[in-house]
């Protein structure tokens, strides 16, 4: 059996995805048929035109970048910690950020909440560097347990300043927690960074598939490790971050994608992480479209919507003999 | 081929050799024997690159190791260590190819395949070259291992307990393969082993680390003595003449 598929099916699956994102813009509080969307794209001026410009597309847009920054940041720590259950926050950098949102939040610190995330996110992400560093530097084990320690006790501090803030300031943070794409706004650096690291793991994709062997045999193949781990340490946590302060913790993706793409047997990363992106991208999208409209006019936190379709997809998988044991 | 000046390698407080020096030239195949623990590995990691020395220098055709590129460096001398992580999800001929990266790290030539099925029918596992890696069985791993440094095609070998968990065909078939290559290409091989028949059949020097911090190394017929082996595993050997061919055994 091949484990790899074709370039060709990789093109294929990844316009699936790409189209039943855009899809997504026909559903909300109304639903357009193809034929009104068509027709708002021909006279560019009606109600529906404006909706589908001003509103579905700019959404669409950021919940798909947000999907694919999280599962190409997925993708990437895996490797990096040769763990199949790391995922974008195993640094807390969701806790980071959430501490920052949250201060600029109660203490109406004069800044936004966009900065105020970004600068937790930074805090934190250098903060692990640091100290898994410190001494006799790093391995994956020690930057797993510093990166599960920091956010453990930035947890900590999160609930009690939730607990002790007023109750219509505690459930806007809960939802932002939760991951929502409400006021998330399609930016500049999150595409940017869609490219960075789609063109690395296009050129440095071999190495990367090497230094799942671990460290030692990576670099007796020929493999720079170290600079290769510091550049996927700054791609994945920029990524995340990225996504992270707009969209708030949007679980599951980073976690459960790769293991997804692997499973219809890709694994080499020049074509794992292309493929993770699009897929992520596409389920975040059409998790945001059943979270907006599903229960219309309530709107859900998106990430509430990921963790219930992606929990049984990983327990599936783990369930996978072929998958898990390898047989 | 490889210089070794005044190398010392510490673990903790404990000294596991000091001011080693040698050569190895083309053609030869070193053994590296000692008790566990007494550095063989190290001193392994020390002339592959993946440790630096304290003091003392490795040299590769007199350039100095420490100032090549890890690719430039792969190119030339291959290790297989004795572990690595199991986190490989495709199967046996892409494993074979990881051991390509310093020669094609971004993209594929027909060449590349064409080393890489030579490796693997040389572990004869042509058979098996679409099995997942991770569904092999341990002496089948092992010689998808070995397979993966073949492909590396670097000049120097090196190789941690390469025989472990491989039966006796497939040892026959790797060591013959191992001393081919060196006679044919002018390769050289240093293996870290631990069945003295099998050395004194196949190898041409020895390495002893006797883990009291002194090291003696010679051409095969000279190290290879009752006395040596005594004094290097603290038991007491005893020397069987068959057709020829010295054959030792403990106790």
């Amino acid at each position: 059996m091949s484990t790899d598929l074709t370039l060709p099916r990789i093109f294929s699956v990844g316009l699936v995805c790409v189209v039943s994102a855009l899809v997504c813009v026909a559903f909300g509080s109304i639903d357009l048929s193809a034929g009104e969307i068509l027709e708002a794209i021909r006279s560019r001026d009606n109600v529906h035109w404006v909706v589908l410009s001003q509103l579905r597309f700019p959404r669409v847009l950021v919940a798909f970048m947000s999907g694919a920054l999280l599962a190409m940041s997925g993708c990437l720590l895996q490797t990096l910690l040769r763990n199949p259950l790391a995922d974008p926050y195993i640094f807390g950098i969701s806790s980071g950020a959430s501490l920052g949102v949250l201060m600029t939040m109660s203490f109406a610190l004069g800044v936004s909440t966009l900065v105020g995330g970004f600068i937790g996110a930074a805090i934190v992400v250098v903060s692990v560097a640091v100290l898994s560093n410190a001494g006799s530097g790093w391995n994956p084990y020690r930057l797993i347990l510093t990166g599960v320690m920091v956010s453990a006790g930035l947890n900590a501090v999160i609930s009690l300043i939730l607990l002790l803030s007023p109750p219509e300031m505690m459930k806007g943070m809960l939802f932002w927690m939760m991951g929502d794409l409400t006021y998330a706004e399609p930016r500049l650096i999150s595409v940017v960074m869609f490219f960075v690291i789609l063109i690395f793991s296009v050129f440095y994709g071999r190495g990367l598939d090497v230094l799942s062997l671990g460290s030692e045999r990576a670099r007796a193949i020929g493999v720079s490790v170290r600079r290769m781990e510091v550049a996927i340490y700054v791609l994945a946590a920029m990524a995340s971050a990225v996504v992270v302060v707009e969209a708030g913790a949007i679980g599951f993706i980073g976690l459960v994608v790769p293991h997804m793409v692997r499973m219809i047997g890709v694994w080499q990363h020049q074509k794992l992480v292309p493929l993770a992106a699009f897929v992520g991208g596409a389920m975040v999208a059409i998790a945001d479209t059943l979270a907006r409209s599903a229960w219309a006019p309530i709107q859900l936190p998106v990430g509430a919507i990921t963790a219930i379709l992606g929990v049984p997809i990983l327990i599936y998988l783990l369930n996978r003999k072929d998958y898990a044991r390898g047989r | 081929m490889l210089e070794v000046d005044d190398i010392c390698a510490a673990v903790g407080h404990k000294t596991l050799f000091s001011h080693l020096s040698f050569r190895v030239s083309e053609g030869e195949s070193w053994a590296i024997i000692g008790p566990n623990g007494s550095g063989k590995s190290t001193l392994l990691s020390l002339v592959s690159g993946l440790r630096k020395p304290a003091e003392g220098s490795v040299r590769i055709h007199d350039e100095p190791i420490t100032q090549m590129s890890q690719k430039e460096l792969a190119v030339r001398v291959g290790l297989l260590p004795q572990f690595e992580e199991l986190n490989f999800w495709g199967n046996v001929s892409e494993y074979v190819r990881l051991g390509r990266f310093a020669h094609a790290s971004t993209a594929w030539s027909v060449e590349d395949d064409d080393v890489v099925f030579d490796a693997l029918s040389q572990v004869d596992m042509k058979s098996m070259s679409h099995r997942l890696y991770r569904s092999l069985s341990g002496g089948e791993r092992q010689r998808a291992r070995l397979a993966s440094l073949i492909a590396q095609t670097p000049e120097l070998f090196l190789w941690d307990e390469p025989l472990e968990n491989l039966d006796y065909r497939a040892q026959a078939i790797f060591l013959s393969w191992v001393n081919r290559v060196i006679e044919t290409k002018n390769h050289a091989s240093m293996m870290v082993i631990h069945d003295i028949n099998v050395v004194s059949h196949f190898f041409t020097h020895v390495l002893m680390i006797f883990g009291d911090g002194t090291v003696e190394l010679g051409e095969k017929n000279e190290m290879l003595t009752i006395e040596n082996l005594n004094r290097l595993y603290q038991t007491s050997f005893r020397r069987i003449e068959d057709q020829g061919q010295a054959l030792f055994a403990p106790g």
